[in-house]
């Protein structure tokens, strides 16, 4: 991904930037917010190659070698087909796992799932994760430096027209770009294609920015790629990006390049590709005609079937569930569907395990780990928890959480499997090293064995009924190579450590489940057809009981047939068997580095039945003891779980071929860069470059003088470290610049868990703070200088919950000009908070879960006694989804400065108690309560009120509104007149009414509030009526 | 009422004083950055054509050299050589100017704006006339007399990526919309113009073969070998493979460079293919050949490429006589001095090799990328590099050691 889209940034690092930038003291600033984690304090190295710096921590060592030799192979590459040299060394920052990469700081924001790595501007830099798969690593690495040759060239042709360098490429084109010169399109790239097609919501390329961010778009700019080549000449790709330079509007630039107006070209596209898939859909099944549902709304994924015993079950039919994990439009979380003998529902899903709001429970992996239920009803199912990942035991029968299993040394954890007696699991991990291996745990004897140790990929095992082998998906396949994935499917016996094919071929067969007598494995697969294409991912049986066929040497196995060789079939759809040897524990040389058993059984192969032909792809399929196929569907851009009868798929497959073994299989590995020089490794040190340098003036109109200033900030490469430098002074009539002259330096420490940071500042001038109790209430400005220091640590307890610690220490001298009076203090201010974030957003605010804050302060004025008070509040929002985009929200905060000069808490407008002017209500004590129902007006705008789109306004939503809050000094129900609000304190104060809330751009809400203002004790009679026009989120 | 205009009457004759002052200040100051930014380019006399290097200047710049010079054109440059001429050097530019520089010392005698950019080399007339391609915008070819230091005609129409032809008093212009015009260069006049093929477009600019004839690439492999002077057609040749750099004359042979890893002679006069030879990698660009001086056998063809290597081969038959790898691409035509090929790379390195071997004799660094042609004046190499600085080299000792950075 390249530059990807990382939603929202890290809010401690956000509170610690943002408290020491100001040099705000106290504990005043109230924050929310998940934490991003540094669990890991890697102990990076640096392996200089020709054009690369790669940053790997020791552990990770060989999968930098590994990822060093993809980057060097591609550059040569990337550099004949930009027609241009990089003229600095590339940044390329690994990490061996996707757990390791969301720790990273050289973005602040979030790494979800799914994301394969980024470039960013700022220093260039090119992080990616390995995650276990070599070949997916490998495409990252060419798909991000695709895209730091089209930022290097891009740059280099609008300077040398001297055109601002601000100037970007549609992200469409960009990530295509990238996908299309990563490799040859994978099945994923099919998958949506075809489904785009079938399903009808292929996006015309002058919309392609509506789907801006999505897998869509990804695809579909790889095919506008493919098509611009294959159309009008490969060049013409390079060209797009050689012309930017012609017109800020790129569609100009794609009709300068292709002599043709933008739409005629958009069409040209979309008969194109419904040109290549139309005519592959002709015979294929709709998932949603051939197959019933058992899970249909939202994303529905990883299904397994548990059977109750009768004593559990119904009066006259037994009780079964079909458990899977999902999310339907805010939280992901396990469900379980009751279904009947045929598999329909019988009533509505129940959420098993809620996810994603607590430690447990962080994150399930949704499109890359299985689930697994054993015969008594345990659910085994990995999550994110803290800095790895565990295996947790569900017992489905007591309805309750039985435990989890952390495995020391192992990082990620997929799709674990129970063995038939329940007292194993077996299951992909991968360690520090990043490559992902099987293991098995042995639950009475507590004990982790490693089956295998390479590089290779090996995924989604599954235990045999007769608890003796493991079947998995893996790379390791000799129908692979280096340079071209293949997965097969093998087994792993338990007995002898022995590995030996069930596949064989240039396909991706994935996530095998045995049948539940042994005889069969079905599998999810996508192979190449004979167009060059890969097919859909349809579902396919491997017949066990027949061996695998090995080759006498000469003779082509399937994969080495050419493709398409499906087209041969006999009239009853079966592709004669070639050669006639099978052992069927054929041990392979490549996979066990063992010799091969000789065997002469009866000549015959093992019939692999393709069972399906769908239009797009099936994935995870379960053979349930019933006989019915459980799997997951994709169609529609939509991940439903489906089910099939897999004896009358059997009966009437849709091809069957015999899976061949050939006699000569060439080993492979991957490539790896040759260290030659030991200078070419070192330890990484430190070192700041500077990331922003900003500076401005500013002239009154009045004639109260100049203001000027400027900002910088300095960061080393894994931004684990930033230093901010800022400088302002306002030169006013009566001051000088000296005199006004602000100046703060403070640094903040990401690189730990618990972040830190600690700065010194000269503060002078005049300040607006209508919270200082010294200061007029009408006009609350005077002149202060203050010189201090402050530090702040974030520690966080989990991704939801973090203790605020903050500390300063200041003098200062305050002008109250107004009143003639001259206050000077040297005031230490300590506070503590401990906030809790684990609130869903939407696009215009948090719509599920909740968040608080409560803390304590003590500021006092150590060398003049002339401040002394202790701060307590407490802030909690709660939200509930009433409906798919319906929220109610509700909001209690209480707050007291109690003591000499405290200073005054403040409230009032949009943001808090609306019908008030913006926080002018001020007290030393406040209780603030909000309720509102959020609802949506329009959603999609643009596809339902096309008008609007030009406007950028993404949605618009309304409100139903109810606030109170009450304001006090000294006593509660002291009634006291606030000349800087215009209102009464000592009186509970509230409002009531209807809101309107548009999202521009999906980046502003605009908000318009209208109702009722009731600022004498809530009585209906002395109501007023109030509208208020802001900005910002909803609370 | 009136006192009121009697007192705006006293503000108002202050703010006209202030208004004054102002202005006194303000007025030169815009003056002299209005001046500033409108250089003109005029010569006293029509530059003199220059002469081919002869033996003595091509010693004189036998490697190793040195920086002389560096002048800042103020914007990049497209991958066509410059004009030279009467000792100086004509750089047009990507900003949309044309540069006037003496190679001996790489003092600006003037600059003129063409308003858009120019990636092709422009033609001299009379040594006086001087007819710039424009790449984007209204006009397509500006002429600018440089003796009277004003425009004497413009052309509207499709932008001109390629280079232009002086064949005797035609001036041939490849348009990028896939037209040839054959115009009068003295006022822009049509003679002929024909289109081979309305989907081509033209980015390498028109070649004149020893017959007379002139021949013309475009993005689709078609070769037009025309006769300047009516624009009718001798022959078409398709060397299967779009072509953007400017193939090279060799005697009887044009040389075609194009996208897709090949390079084919065509028999100038018949259009037939003599050679061709071939990347390892189908994906290579191939940049602007350069033909040595001489002709007879084993005369020298050196071409870059997207590769990064540097082929020598055999005129006649398109054997390679040797082959020179560097680190970063090769884009811009090789100069070759004497003995010498000068090769820019795109990794910023200037190299110095030896035609009969193709052994690095010298090199140096510059601080941007070099994917123009560079050219010789007498004792002077000129390198035109990223960002946009013209760079003046000449043999270590050789009279005006020293840089000056302008």
């Amino acid at each position: 991904m390249s530059p990807r889209r990382l939603a929202r940034l890290a809010p401690a690092a956000v509170v610690l930037a943002g408290a020491l930038a100001v040099a705000v003291p106290g504990a005043q600033a109230q924050y929310f917010g998940r934490n991003k984690i540094q669990y890991e304090h890697f102990d990076w190295h640096v392996l200089k190659t020709e054009h690369f710096d790669v940053y790997y921590y020791p552990e990770a060592q060989t999968l930098a070698e590994h990822g060093a030799h993809f980057a060097e192979e591609v550059y040569t590459e990337l550099e004949s087909r930009f027609d241009f040299s990089l003229n600095h060394r590339v940044p390329l920052i690994f990490y061996s796992s996707n757990l390791h990469f969301k720790q990273t700081n050289v973005t602040p924001g979030f790494i979800p799932d799914g994301v394969g790595g980024f470039f960013e501007f700022l220093k260039g830099r090119v992080v990616i994760p390995a995650n276990g798969d070599l070949h997916r690593f490998r495409r990252v690495v060419r798909h991000e430096l695709v895209h730091v040759f089209t930022y290097s060239k891009l740059t280099r042709v609008l300077r040398d027209h001297r055109v601002p360098v601000d100037r970007f490429l549609p992200l469409w084109f960009t990530e295509g770009l990238a996908e299309y010169w990563s490799g040859e399109p994978d099945f994923q790239h099919e998958m949506i294609l075809r489904d785009a097609v079938a399903s009808n919501f292929f996006v015309p390329l002058h919309d392609l920015d509506r789907i801006a961010g999505t897998y869509v778009m990804y695809k579909e700019g790889e095919a506008f790629c493919r098509f611009v080549a294959e159309t009008y000449g490969e060049e013409k790709v390079l060209q797009l990006i050689e012309e930017a330079w012609r017109d800020v509007d790129f569609r100009e630039v794609v009709a300068f390049v292709l002599g043709e107006d933008f739409d005629t070209t958009s069409d040209r596209w979309t008969a194109w590709v419904r040109a290549q898939y139309l005519p592959l859909l002709e015979d294929a099944d709709v998932p949603t005609l051939v197959s019933d549902a058992v899970a249909a709304r939202g994303v529905n994924m990883k299904p397994v079937v548990h059977v109750y015993p009768d004593s559990l079950s119904r009066p006259g039919g037994s009780r079964r569930e079909v458990v899977y994990v999902a999310n339907l439009g805010g939280y992901t979380n396990v469900y379980a569907m009751p279904v009947d003998a045929d598999y329909r529902p019988t009533g509505e899903p129940e959420v098993l395990v809620r996810g994603e709001r607590s430690e447990d429970f962080e994150a399930f992996h949704l499109f890359e780990s299985r689930m697994d239920v054993s015969s008594d009803g345990l659910l085994a199912f990995v999550t994110k928890r803290g800095g790895g990942d565990v295996v947790h035991v569900y017992d489905l029968r007591a309805r309750r959480h039985a435990g989890l299993y952390h495995f020391d040394g192992l990082v990620a954890v997929y799709s674990p499997t129970w063995s038939p007696d329940g007292r194993r699991l077996a299951f992909t991990g991968i360690d520090r090293g990043g490559f992902a291996d099987l293991y098995v745990y042995d639950r009475d004897a507590e004990r982790l064995r490693q089956l295998t140790h390479d590089p290779y990929d090996d995924r989604d095992p599954d235990w045999s009924p007769d608890g003796r082998r493991l079947v998995f998906s893996s790379d390791r396949t000799a129908a692979a190579g280096p340079e071209t994935p293949a997965y097969n499917l093998f087994v792993y016996d338990l007995t002898t450590d022995a590995v030996a094919y069930v596949t064989y071929g240039r396909h991706h067969d994935l996530s095998p489940r045995w049948s539940p007598d042994g005889r069969y494995v079905v599998f999810a697969s996508a192979r190449d057809e004979a167009n060059g294409k890969e097919s859909a991912q349809d579902l396919y049986v491997a017949d066990m009981t027949q061996p695998l066929v090995e080759e006498p040497p000469g003779v082509l196995a399937e994969a080495d047939a050419a493709p398409g060789d499906l087209g041969a079939l006999t009239d009853d759809g079966v592709v004669p068997g070639g050669a006639l040897l099978a052992p069927v524990a054929a041990l392979d040389p490549l996979a066990t580095g063992e010799a091969t058993a000789d065997s002469t059984e009866a000549p015959v192969g093992r019939p692999v039945h393709r069972l399906t032909a769908f239009t797009s792809a099936a994935f995870d399929p379960v053979w349930t003891d019933d006989g019915r196929l459980v799997f997951t569907a994709f169609e529609d851009y939509r991940f439903t779980v489906r089910h099939l009868g897999a004896d009358s798929l059997l009966a009437h497959p849709r091809a069957t071929v015999y899976a061949t073994l050939p006699a000569e299989r060439a080993p492979w590995a991957f490539g790896r860069y040759a260290v030659t020089d030991s200078t070419q490794r070192v330890r990484y040190r430190r070192r700041y470059t500077l990331d922003v340098a900003q500076g401005g003036i500013t002239q009154s109109t009045t004639g109260l003088g100049t203001g000027g200033g400027a900002v910088l900030a300095f960061s080393d490469v894994m931004g684990d470290d930033v230093i901010y430098v800022s400088a302002y002074s306002a030169n006013t009539l009566d001051r000088s610049f000296l005199e006004n002259l602000n100046v703060a330096v403070t640094r903040i420490h990401l690189g730990r868990r618990a972040n830190f940071g600690y700065g010194v500042y000269r503060l002078a001038g005049q300040r607006y703070d209508r919270g200082d109790p010294e200061a007029p209430a009408g006009y609350p400005v005077f002149y202060e200088q203050v010189y201090g220091g402050i530090g702040l640590v974030s520690y966080p307890l989990s991704q939801f919950r973090r203790i605020e610690l903050g500390t300063s220490l200041e003098w200062s001298r305050k002008d109250q000009f107004l009143r003639q009076q001259e206050l000077e203090t040297f005031l230490l201010s300590n506070s503590v908070a401990l906030v809790h974030d684990n609130a869903l957003y939407g696009m215009n605010g948090p719509i599920d879960g909740w968040r608080a804050s409560v803390g304590a302060g003590y500021t006092t004025d150590v060398l003049y006694s002339n401040v002394s008070f202790y701060s307590l509040r407490a802030d909690v929002r709660r939200y509930f989804r009433l409906l798919p985009g319906v929220t109610f929200a509700s909001w209690g905060m209480a707050q007291v400065n109690v003591g000499r000069r405290a200073r005054l808490n403040l409230l009032g407008g949009s943001w808090s108690l609306r019908g008030y002017p913006f926080y002018r209500l001020r007290g030393r004590g406040l209780w603030f309560t909000s309720h509102e129902l959020r609802f949506p007006l329009v959603n999609a705008p643009s596809a339902w009120i096309p008008l609007l789109a030009p406007f950028g306004i993404a949605s618009i939503r309304g409100a139903a509104f109810v606030d109170a809050a009450h304001l006090w000094n000294e006593g509660y129900d002291d009634v006291e007149y606030d000349p800087g609000s215009g209102f009464e304190i000592g009186r509970t104060l509230g409002s009531a009414g209807l809101g309107l809330r548009v999202n521009l751009f999906g980046a502003m809400v605009l908000r318009y509030d209208f109702g009722y203002r009731f600022a004498n004790g809530l009585e209906w009679d002395a109501r007023e009526p109030f509208s208020q026009f802001f900005f910002g989120w909803d609370f | 009422m009136g006192k009121g205009e009697r007192v705006n009457g006293r503000k108002g004759a202050g703010a006209y004083a202030r208004l004054a002052i102002s202005l006194s200040l303000f007025l030169p100051l815009a003056l002299s950055l209005l001046l500033a930014g409108c250089d003109t380019l005029r010569v006293q006399r029509p530059l003199r054509p220059a002469p081919p290097p002869g033996p003595a200047e091509a010693g004189a710049v036998a490697p190793p050299l040195e920086q002389v010079w560096r002048y800042s054109a103020e914007g990049a440059f497209g991958p066509a050589p410059a004009l030279v001429a009467d000792g100086r050097v004509l750089v047009a530019t990507r900003h949309g100017e044309v540069h006037l520089v003496d190679a001996a010392s790489g003092d600006r005698i003037g600059k003129a704006g063409v308003g858009e950019a120019v990636e092709g080399t422009p033609v001299l007339l009379d040594g006086r006339l001087l007819v710039l391609p424009v790449a984007k915008g209204k006009y397509g070819l500006v002429a600018y007399d440089l003796v009277e230091g004003r425009r004497v005609w413009t052309r509207r129409g499709d932008p001109h990526v390629a280079g232009l032809l002086l064949a005797g008093d035609v001036l041939l212009a490849a348009a990028y919309d896939g037209t040839v015009r054959g115009l009068d260069p003295r006022t822009g006049t049509e003679r002929w113009s024909l289109r081979p093929d309305t989907l081509a477009r033209y980015f390498a600019a028109p070649v004149l073969l020893a017959s007379g004839r002139a021949a013309v690439a475009d993005d689709r492999g078609r070769v037009t070998a025309l006769d300047p002077a009516t624009g009718r057609v001798a022959w078409t040749a398709d060397v299967g493979a779009p072509v953007h750099e400017t193939p090279g004359a060799a005697g009887g042979l044009l040389i075609v460079p194009t996208t897709r890893g090949r390079l084919v002679a065509l028999d100038a006069a018949t259009g037939a293919e003599v050679w061709r030879h071939e990347a390892e990698d189908t994906g290579v660009l191939f940049a602007s050949p350069t033909v040595a001086p001489g002709s007879g056998p084993g005369q020298a063809v050196l071409v870059g490429a997207s590769d990064g290597v540097v082929r020598r081969l055999d005129a006649a038959t398109g054997a390679v006589v040797w082959t020179r790898r560097f680190d970063g691409n090769v884009a811009a035509a090789p100069l070759v001095v004497g003995e010498t090929v000068y090769v820019g790379t795109l990794d910023r390195r200037l190299v110095a090799l030896d035609l009969a071997t193709g052994a690095e004799r010298w090199s140096t660094e510059l601080e941007g990328r070099i994917k123009s042609a560079s050219v010789v004046i007498g004792d002077v190499v000129l390198v035109f590099a990223e960002p946009h600085h013209v760079h003046a080299f000449r043999a270590v000792g050789a009279p005006g050691a020293g840089v000056a950075s302008r």
